[in-house]
């Protein structure tokens, strides 16, 4: 056997006698990690929820890939994952499906585009997006993956998670978690942005994974966290996609109506509409209606596809630390020189982060950015009645 | 004025705390009848489009 097979033999023999999960064996037999050994490894890795859900995993992702930031010579802190990711953004919608209490859907961060590969595009960093219908080809590739020591961001249904509590109507919603270890054959340790791993059954996992249909078992895994973007260059891109998000279509069909400032104008005129039935006041005239969708417009605004204070306080901190890099803080969009506009690409809406060409992403069967199609809401979106 | 554009822009994007605290005390208090909820409703609309009208400015600023 290799040492790596003896100590997770070991590991695992501590297990059985123990009772204790993975990490803590694993910190009895191999003792607290080295950081000059293994940067990777020695670090303190981290867990927890910051701001914004799938921000942390992303911070938490690179952190543990080794990944350091070259303008701050420090590993990614979660405002600048924020930022660089797409930063803020706005998306309000009104479900109305029947038999079922409309559900209000408001996101506040950069949306429709994927944070994740918007992030690691944007970065250079050398990583894989990987989708396939097989239940049994998406599990063996999470195993080599983990194998290699890589964490690994997967999609799944958010119901299928045995630690959340979600409606029906809402259980195959997109929901991202970060693999971050094999507990042994049959569990693996997931970071779910609570304070530890979330220790769940392989079964579990693969479940929820076939839960979220539309995302085919998505996987991304950094392979090589050297970021090979020039600093300037990442923080421009990121800040033109936020204002892009803002105040251009971002699909390219009537749907746009919904995004940006003119989404925020749609929403202030549904409030006050007391004349049509499309107006909040009509849809959510019953008082079941209406304390739940005042309790989603909350949750929607403070946590949910957002974070507190709707992201922006996180915001202003990535654009703080922005204005250390680039040479005339944001006044240096203005000039034409500094444009990194992506260019526009056959159906891929307008405002999408372009590939470099060198890109590393492979698919198993799917194109990458399949998701593209609305990662959070609802599951059925496109047959239901968007107000 | 490196640090000053973003400065005034973390002012001005701190925007949708109005927005979060009236749809709190929508939910937190009885939302009494029809007409009442309609106030909170405009209430809302009126933190969403002050909030707008910032967010605007700030883009400005990043252009």
């Amino acid at each position: 056997m290799t040492n790596h097979k003896q100590q997770k033999a070991a590991i695992r023999a501590r297990m059985k006698k123990t009772g204790e999960h993975y990490i803590t064996a694993r910190l009895h037999v191999v003792g607290m990690p080295n950081p000059k050994a293994n940067p990777k490894v020695g670090a303190e890795m981290p867990f927890g929820r910051g701001a914004e859900h799938t921000a942390s995993l992303l911070t938490h992702l690179l952190g543990r890939s080794g990944a350091t930031n070259p303008a701050t010579r420090a590993p990614f802190t979660e405002p600048e994952v924020l930022g660089l990711s797409g930063g803020i953004g706005f998306m309000g919608l009104l479900f109305d499906y029947k038999g079922h209490l409309p559900i209000i859907t408001l996101v506040m961060r950069s949306h429709p585009a994927p944070m994740a590969n918007s992030l690691l595009d944007r970065l250079g960093v050398n990583y894989v997006t990987e989708q396939t219908g097989s239940g049994s080809k998406a599990a063996a590739s999470l195993d080599a993956h983990l194998d290699a020591g890589r964490a690994c961001l997967l999609t799944v249904g958010r119901g299928g998670l045995p630690h959340h509590v979600v409606p029906e109507i809402e259980a195959g919603e997109a929901y991202d978690i970060l693999v971050v270890d094999r507990e042994n054959s049959a569990s693996v340790g997931i970071d779910d942005v609570a304070s530890s791993a979330t220790v769940i059954s392989r079964s579990t996992l693969d479940a929820a994974r076939r839960a979220s249909t539309k995302t085919k078992n998505e996987l991304i895994a950094i392979i090589d966290g050297g970021v090979t973007t020039n600093p300037t260059e990442y923080y421009q891109h990121a800040i033109e996609q936020t204002v892009a998000n803002l105040t251009e279509p971002v699909l390219g069909n009537a749907f746009d109506v919904n995004f940006g400032i003119r989404g925020m104008e749609k929403l202030a005129a549904s409030l006050r509409d007391t004349r049509t039935k499309k107006g909040w006041p009509h849809v959510l005239v019953a008082p079941d209606a209406f304390a739940f969708g005042m309790v989603r417009l909350h949750q929607c605004l403070t946590n949910d596809y957002g974070g507190p204070s709707a992201l922006r306080p996180t915001y202003a901190t990535f654009l703080r630390g922005a204005a250390t890099v680039l040479p005339n803080g944001a006044g240096c969009l203005r000039q034409p020189t500094c444009s990194t506009r992506p260019a526009r690409r056959g159906s891929t809406p307008p405002n999408w982060p372009s590939r470099p060409p060198d890109h590393r992403c492979r698919t198993l069967r799917s194109p990458p950015h399949a998701r593209h199609s609305i990662s959070v809401g609802t599951p059925s979106w496109p047959a239901a009645t968007p107000r | 004025m490196a640090g000053g554009d973003a400065e005034v822009v973390a002012t001005e994007v701190r925007v949708a705390d109005e927005a979060i605290a009236s749809a709190r005390a929508a939910y937190a208090d009885d939302p009494g009848p029809p007409h009442e909820q309609e106030e909170r409703l405009s209430a809302i609309a009126d933190a969403v489009e002050r909030a707008r009208t910032r967010e605007v400015a700030a883009i400005d600023l990043l252009r």
